[in-house]
């Protein structure tokens, strides 16, 4: 059986590979060092804590009305 | 996203629409509605982007750490538990479509091996969640690039019997007297249809690397893919006269492909249906709640998935008026997504504290009054009113402005106004909820670290 975060049997089995993981997580491992090495590096700025900038929302905001006039106009 | 987007309710909900459009009107219903709906959805999540939380936990900082919980366990438990229900009984009529094919039955809609075939979904479906994530991840990467193709070949037969004109001039089944009534019932529940996927969205967009990336792939999957597969499932049910996606199947494209197609259809709704309870039982289980936490998950899975065979016991009660639960989704989530984006773009200037969200100290920056922000429920309160007013889910009876404004954007709007105000004239000058405390290094720390009950 696959272990997961919901798996209430999984906390009375040994961890294998994962602190607190059963057995299939191990592949992960390797991963999960790595990424921490980027993420724990003194240096390192989360890209997804920039904000959205003006211009994506304008885009965004943009298209969505774009689209729901043009339909409008084409299909009402 | 994308196989979310493309899941066998797009089907359904394109169905619906033939109660109150033709095609073209139809298609610009939809998109207006989905526009509407998945821009909000979309603006709403990009907190989980940026700080990577589970949905329901930067959510915390709106109703605070107990106020969250009815979200859970009463409003996202039900939504799904009726999706779930609405897709078993899908699964079902596939079934009996087939036997009906095969063994020259006639069985309706209602018959009794359509809750038989429907119990066996959900039972497949309690049975991939048990296995675990790596189970669904497995199942889904075969279901959404089969979804496709079912709708690339469902075109293909579509145009082969007919011309764009042959179903642009089918009229709809039951249309309103007033035109304008009935693009906009449309409309409400494309918009339902977008705000539906609040809480999935939340959870998906966290795992994105930038809030750009968020942002247009939710608008590619979830708007532009959803238009597609939904104007697949309209132009179908115009050419047979009927919504239920089941039963276009086998005349469209023959006995061979039909069943096939169905057959497909049917593991498609145990994946999403897995994902489904996958998604809120995890989420239950990570509100702390004792007697939940320390369930046997495959107890809690069967428990999620037990109600949902209620829909079985008559299928046709919801799943033949579907785009009614549609509103309820939409009186029930287009409240909380106007709260949610005043709070996090106007109130929070988009900052949150994290380790303040994970914190269950009395007086702590989200506990406002013992884990409840009284002023978030109040808001929600006063936007369902306003839904109702404007249209009542059960007997569709409508206000004279709804037409013209539709159901769920006034009540977002009424939501977020009373929030806004209660907060700043209520919460703020009271001191809770952290407004002002902007970087996450503001929240003053307790002097031993592992005072907080963080999980």
């Amino acid at each position: 059986m696959a272990g997961h975060p919901g798996d209430a049997a999984g906390h009375g089995r040994k961890a294998e590979g994962t602190t607190g993981g059963p057995g299939p997580l191990r592949e992960f491992d390797d991963q999960l060092r790595k990424r921490l090495d980027v993420i724990t590096d003194p240096g390192y700025t989360d890209p997804a804590r920039e904000d959205l900038g003006a211009v994506d929302w304008v885009l965004f905001v943009g298209f969505l009305l774009a689209c729901a006039v043009g339909a409008v106009i084409w299909g009402a | 996203m994308i196989g979310l987007a493309i899941a066998t309710w797009a089907f359904l909900i394109g169905g619906e629409v033939i109660e109150f459009l033709g095609l073209r009107a139809g298609i610009a219903a939809m998109v207006v509605g989905n526009a509407i709906g998945v821009g909000l959805v979309v603006a709403s999540v990009l907190g989980d982007t940026k700080y990577g939380l589970e949905h329901f936990s930067l959510v915390r900082a709106v109703f605070g750490r107990h106020g969250v919980k009815p979200l859970i366990y009463v409003v996202n438990f039900l939504v799904c538990v009726g999706w779930s229900g609405i897709l078993a009984v899908m699964f079902g009529r596939a079934a009996v479509n087939i036997v009906n094919e095969l063994a020259g039955t006639t069985h309706g809609g209602d018959h009794g091996l359509v809750a038989l075939f429907g119990l066996v979904a959900l039972a497949c479906a309690w049975w991939v969640v048990v296995r675990g994530p790596l189970t669904l991840r497995w199942l889904n990467r075969i279901a959404a690039p089969g979804l496709t193709v079912v709708i690339v070949v469902m075109l293909v037969f579509l145009f082969q019997g007919n011309s764009w004109s042959d179903l642009a001039s089918i009229v709809p089944l039951d249309p309103p007297e007033n035109p304008l009534l009935g693009f906009v019932l449309v409309v409400e529940f494309s918009v339902a249809g977008g705000l539906s996927w609040w809480p999935a969205q939340g959870n998906l967009s966290r795992l994105a690397t930038t809030q750009r990336s968020a942002l247009w792939a939710s608008v590619v999957g979830l708007f532009v893919v959803t238009i597609l597969a939904q104007t697949v499932g309209l132009m179908a049910a115009l050419a047979y006269g009927t919504s239920d996606p089941t039963s276009w199947m086998i005349p469209l494209t023959g006995a061979g492909f039909g069943i096939l197609i169905l057959v497909w259809i049917g593991f498609a709704n145990i994946t999403t249906m897995s994902v489904q309870a996958y998604q809120v039982c995890v989420a239950m289980r990570q509100e702390s709640v004792r007697w939940i936490s320390g369930m046997s998950w495959p107890l809690l899975v069967g428990l999620f998935l037990g109600l949902s065979a209620l829909f079985l016991i008559r299928p046709s009660a919801v799943y033949d008026n579907f785009f009614q639960f549609l509103y309820w989704i939409s009186l029930a989530y287009a409240p909380v997504v106007g709260i949610v984006l005043v709070d996090y773009f106007l109130l929070r200037r988009q900052r949150l504290d994290l380790r303040a969200l994970f914190s269950h100290r009395t007086g702590d920056p989200y506990d406002f009054w013992k884990g409840w922000n009284p002023a978030a429920w109040g808001a929600v309160a006063a936007g369902a009113g306003v839904y109702l007013w404007l249209l009542d889910p059960v007997s569709l009876r409508s206000a004279p402005a709804f037409p013209y404004m539709t159901a769920s954007v006034p009540s977002l709007l009424a939501a977020a106004l009373v929030y806004l105000l209660l907060t700043r004239m209520w919460v703020i000058p009271s001191g809770r909820g952290g407004y002002g405390l902007h970087a996450t290094t503001d929240f003053p720390r307790s002097p031993d670290p592992n005072a907080g009950e963080i999980p």
